[in-house]
C-alpha cells in the first residue's frame, strides 16, 4: 500500500488543534512519546489547562470557534511557522474535515488521522452506506428508492419485513413519518404519510426503512496502520444518550458475548478496509434485541469515549495513533484483543439535567476530583476555571474501571460521593440517580431509554431532608462568623477545649461512624 | 444569638451558642445539634454534626456524627448560595438578625408588592424579548430568551404581575448577575 506514512519517520513536534480535555489528553500522549507539544488556544482559553501543560502555546484568534479553532488555513500556517511536523485534530472542530487533512498533507505535515479520501467517503451518509453494502457490512434494510405507488411500496415493505418506518424524503422532525407493524395497516399509513409529507414539505416522496425496536448503540474501535493491517479492539456500549448526545458509555457491552464481539469486529474491520482506513477510527452500529446489528456510520477520529477501551484493553490509543502516524506497524498487543475487566465513562457536563439540560456556565468555585483505585479523570478545567459560553459544555470525563461490572458500579457510587464541583451545575446528580435505576444496574439499555425515563419523571434526585437543615445551619454559621469578624471581638472562648470536641476528634481518628 | 434563616418559602429561627473553639450548639426549630465547623477552603466548611434532642434520643441516631462538607458563598449582604454537594445542586439561603427581619417585615407588605428585579443566572446574549414594558404576565410565562452555549433559554416570570421595566435590549450581551427586567 502506498501512502506518505508507510516509511518510518519520527515526529519531532506536534501541534494540537483542539482545546479542553482532549487537548490535555493529546499533550499527555505526546509527552509520553517524547514528542514536543504545541497547542493553539482562543482568547477565551488562555488560562485553560492545555496551555499550562504543553511545551508551547499559540493564540489562534478570538473566542468564537469559527474565528479560532476552525481556522484550518491559519492553523496549517502556524504549524509550518513553528516547525511542527504533525497536527493532531482531537475530536470535533476540524477532526473530520477532509479539506483540512488535505491542506496538512499538501504542506508536508502529518495529519494524525485517516487519509482525506477516507474522511470524505465516510462523511457522506449515502456514499458510506453504498460502500458498506458493497463490502458486505450489514446496513439498516430499506433505502431511498422512490416508492411511486402503493403496490411498489407494499412489495418493498414485505421484502424488508415488518415493522417498517415510512419517512418523507424531504422530511424531518417526525413529520410524514409512520411506524407500521403489519401489512394490513400499510395502505392507510402509506396514504397518510404521503399527504402529510405533501402538506409539510410540498413533496410527497416517501421511502422505507426497517424499524429497529429499542436498539442499542454499540461501536467498535478499530486501528489501521500504513502497512495494510486493520484490527478491532472490541466494542463500547453507548446507548445512554439524551437527544442523540452520549452521556454514559461502557466497555464491554452487557449485551455482547464473545461470538457477537467477533462478528461485529470482523464487520468493522471490513468497513475500515473498504476505504483503506488508517489510524484510529470507530465503526458505529445499531444492535437489535435479537443480536442483529446494522452499520450506522464511521467516526474518522479519536472518540470522546476512547478511555474505556484503553482501560479494558491496556492499549494507549493516543500512543497507537502517534506510532501509526510515524509509519510504525501495529504493535503485537493490538492483535487478538479480548476485553479484560470492565469500564464506565461518565461525561460531566456543565448542564442542569433537571431543567432541560440548560448550560450552566460560570466559575468553578470548588473542585475536588475523586481518586483511588479504578478512577481516572480526563479534564481541561481546574478550581477557579471559568466555564465559558463558547464551547461544548463537557467539563470532564470520569472513567471508572474494575474487575467486573458490579465492582465498577460500586466504584462509580464511591467516586460520585467524593466528587465536589461548586459554582456551576453539572450532570452529576443524574448519574447518582442512575445508580438507583434497575434497568441501568441490570445493563438493560437502549438509545431511547434516558429520554424516555426523564420525560416520564424518573431519575430524579433523591430528596435528603436533613440536607436542607444542614444548608440552613451552614449559612447561619457563616453569617454569624462573618459578624464576629466584623465586630472584631477577640477570638471567642480561645484556649477552652470542650470535651465534646475532643471526643469528636477521637472518633474521627478511630475511623468511627462518619458515613 | 438568634438568626432568622429562610430558604424558598421555609423560614426558621436558628439559635447559635458557642461551645468551645470551632464548636457550636445550634437549635433549628425544635431540633438541636452540636456542630464542629472548620474551613476546608475559601467558602468551604466541613461540619461534624451530632443531633442532640434531649430526653428523646433516637436510638438509630445515637452516637452518629456525620460529616458534611458544605460550600457557602455570599451573594449579597444577607443571602448565601449553599451547596451540600448532594442531589440538590445549591439553594439560596437568607440570614438576618431578628431586628433586620422585623424591620423588613414591617416594610414587608409594600416591599413584597414592590418591583422585583430578575437577574441573569449565566452570561449570554439576549436574543428575543417576548413581552413589552407594562405587559401583564402570568407565573411561568416567558419574558425573554437568553442564548448561552449555543442553547436558547427562556427566562420566565417567577410570579404573575406586570413587567415594569425591561433593562436589556435584543442582541445585548449580559453577564451573570446583570438585571434583566423588573416585575411587580
Amino acid at each position: 500500500m502506498t501512502s506518505p506514512n508507510s516509511t518510518r519517520k519520527p515526529l519531532e513536534k506536534v501541534l494540537v488543534a483542539n482545546r479542553g480535555e482532549i487537548a490535555v489528553r493529546i499533550v499527555r500522549g505526546l509527552r509520553d512519546a517524547g514528542i514536543r507539544s504545541a497547542v493553539i488556544y482562543s482568547e477565551a482559553d488562555r488560562q485553560g489547562l492545555p496551555v499550562l501543560l504543553a511545551d508551547e502555546a499559540f493564540c489562534i484568534g478570538p473566542a468564537p470557534s469559527n474565528e479560532s479553532y476552525l481556522r484550518g488555513e491559519a492553523i496549517v500556517d502556524l504549524a509550518l511557522s513553528i516547525g511542527a511536523d504533525g497536527v493532531h485534530p482531537g475530536y470535533g472542530f476540524l477532526s473530520e474535515n477532509a479539506d483540512f487533512a488535505r491542506r496538512c498533507q499538501a504542506a508536508g505535515i502529518v495529519f494524525i488521522g485517516p487519509s482525506p479520501d477516507a474522511i470524505s467517503k465516510m462523511g457522506s451518509k449515502v456514499e458510506s452506506r453504498r460502500l458498506m453494502m458493497d463490502a458486505g457490512v450489514p446496513v439498516v434494510p430499506g433505502g431511498r428508492d422512490p416508492l411511486p405507488d402503493l403496490a411498489t411500496a407494499t412489495e418493498a415493505a414485505g421484502q424488508i419485513g415488518y415493522p417498517v418506518m415510512l419517512k418523507a424524503a424531504s422530511g424531518g422532525g417526525g413529520k410524514g413519518m409512520r411506524l407500521i407493524r403489519s401489512a394490513e395497516d400499510f395502505p392507510g399509513a402509506y396514504r397518510a404519510a404521503r399527504s402529510e409529507a405533501r402538506a409539510s414539505f410540498g413533496d410527497d416522496d416517501v421511502y422505507l426503512e426497517k424499524y429497529i425496536e429499542e436498539p442499542r448503540h454499540v461501536e467498535i474501535q478499530v486501528l489501521g496502520d500504513h502497512h495494510g493491517n486493520v484490527v478491532s479492539l472490541g466494542e463500547r456500549e453507548c446507548s445512554l444518550q439524551r437527544r442523540h448526545q452520549k452521556v454514559v458509555e461502557e466497555a464491554p457491552s452487557p449485551a455482547v458475548d464473545p461470538d457477537l464481539r467477533r462478528r461485529m469486529g470482523e464487520a468493522a474491520v471490513q468497513a475500515a478496509r473498504a476505504v483503506g482506513y488508517t489510524n484510529a477510527g470507530t465503526v458505529e452500529f445499531l444492535l437489535a434485541e435479537n443480536g442483529e446489528f446494522f452499520f450506522l456510520e464511521v467516526n474518522t477520529r479519536l472518540q470522546v469515549e476512547h478511555p474505556i477501551t484503553e482501560r479494558v484493553t491496556g492499549i494507549d490509543l493516543v500512543a497507537a495513533q502517534l506510532s501509526i502516524a510515524q509509519g510504525e506497524p501495529l504493535a503485537p498487543e493490538c492483535y487478538g484483543v479480548e476485553p479484560r475487566g470492565h469500564a464506565i465513562e461518565l461525561r460531566i457536563y456543565a448542564e442542569d439535567p433537571y431543567r432541560g439540560f440548560v448550560p450552566s456556565p460560570g466559575r468553578i468555585e470548588h473542585l475536588r476530583w475523586p481518586e483511588g483505585p479504578g478512577i481516572r479523570v480526563d479534564t481541561g478545567v481546574y478550581e477557579g476555571s471559568e466555564v465559558t459560553i463558547y464551547y461544548d459544555p463537557m467539563l470532564a470525563k470520569l472513567i471508572i474501571s474494575g474487575a467486573d461490572r458490579p465492582q465498577v458500579l460500586a466504584r462509580m457510587a464511591r467516586a460520585l460521593s467524593e466528587i465536589r464541583i461548586d459554582g456551576i451545575r453539572t450532570t452529576i446528580p443524574l448519574y447518582r440517580a442512575l445508580l438507583e435505576d434497575e434497568d441501568f444496574l441490570a445493563g438493560r439499555l437502549d438509545i431511547g431509554m434516558l429520554d424516555r425515563k426523564m420525560d416520564g419523571g424518573e431519575l430524579l434526585p433523591k430528596e435528603r431532608p436533613e440536607e436542607e437543615d444542614l444548608s440552613l445551619i451552614a449559612a447561619a454559621l457563616a453569617h454569624y462568623e462573618a459578624g464576629e469578624r466584623r465586630s472584631a471581638r477577640p477570638a471567642p472562648s480561645g484556649g477552652h477545649r470542650s470535651g465534646w470536641r475532643q471526643s469528636g476528634r477521637l472518633a474521627g481518628v478511630r475511623g468511627g461512624s462518619w458515613s | 444569638m438568634e438568626l432568622i434563616v429562610s430558604v424558598g418559602r421555609r423560614e426558621e429561627t436558628v439559635a447559635i451558642e458557642e461551645d468551645g473553639q470551632d464548636c457550636y450548639l445550634v437549635r433549628l426549630g425544635d431540633r438541636s445539634y452540636r456542630v464542629n465547623s472548620v474551613a476546608t477552603g475559601p467558602g468551604l466548611r466541613s461540619l461534624l454534626v451530632k443531633k442532640v434532642s434531649p430526653g428523646q434520643e433516637d436510638p438509630a441516631e445515637k452516637d452518629s456524627q456525620r460529616q458534611w462538607e458544605i460550600s457557602v458563598r455570599p451573594l449579597a449582604e444577607d443571602s448565601y448560595e449553599v451547596s451540600a454537594a448532594g442531589p440538590r445542586a445549591s439553594v439560596r439561603v437568607t440570614v438576618e438578625d431578628p431586628l433586620t427581619h422585623q424591620a423588613r417585615e414591617a416594610l414587608g407588605e409594600s416591599g413584597k408588592s414592590g418591583p422585583h428585579r430578575v437577574e441573569a443566572l449565566m452570561p449570554g446574549r439576549v436574543i428575543a424579548l417576548l413581552v413589552e414594558e407594562g405587559a401583564p404576565v402570568e407565573e411561568g410565562q416567558g419574558v425573554l430568551v437568553l442564548e448561552a452555549m449555543k442553547m436558547e433559554n427562556e427566562i420566565s416570570a417567577e410570579s404573575g404581575g406586570i413587567v415594569r421595566k425591561l433593562l436589556v435590549e435584543e442582541g445585548q450581551a449580559v453577564d451573570s448577575g446583570d438585571p434583566l427586567f423588573e416585575i411587580e
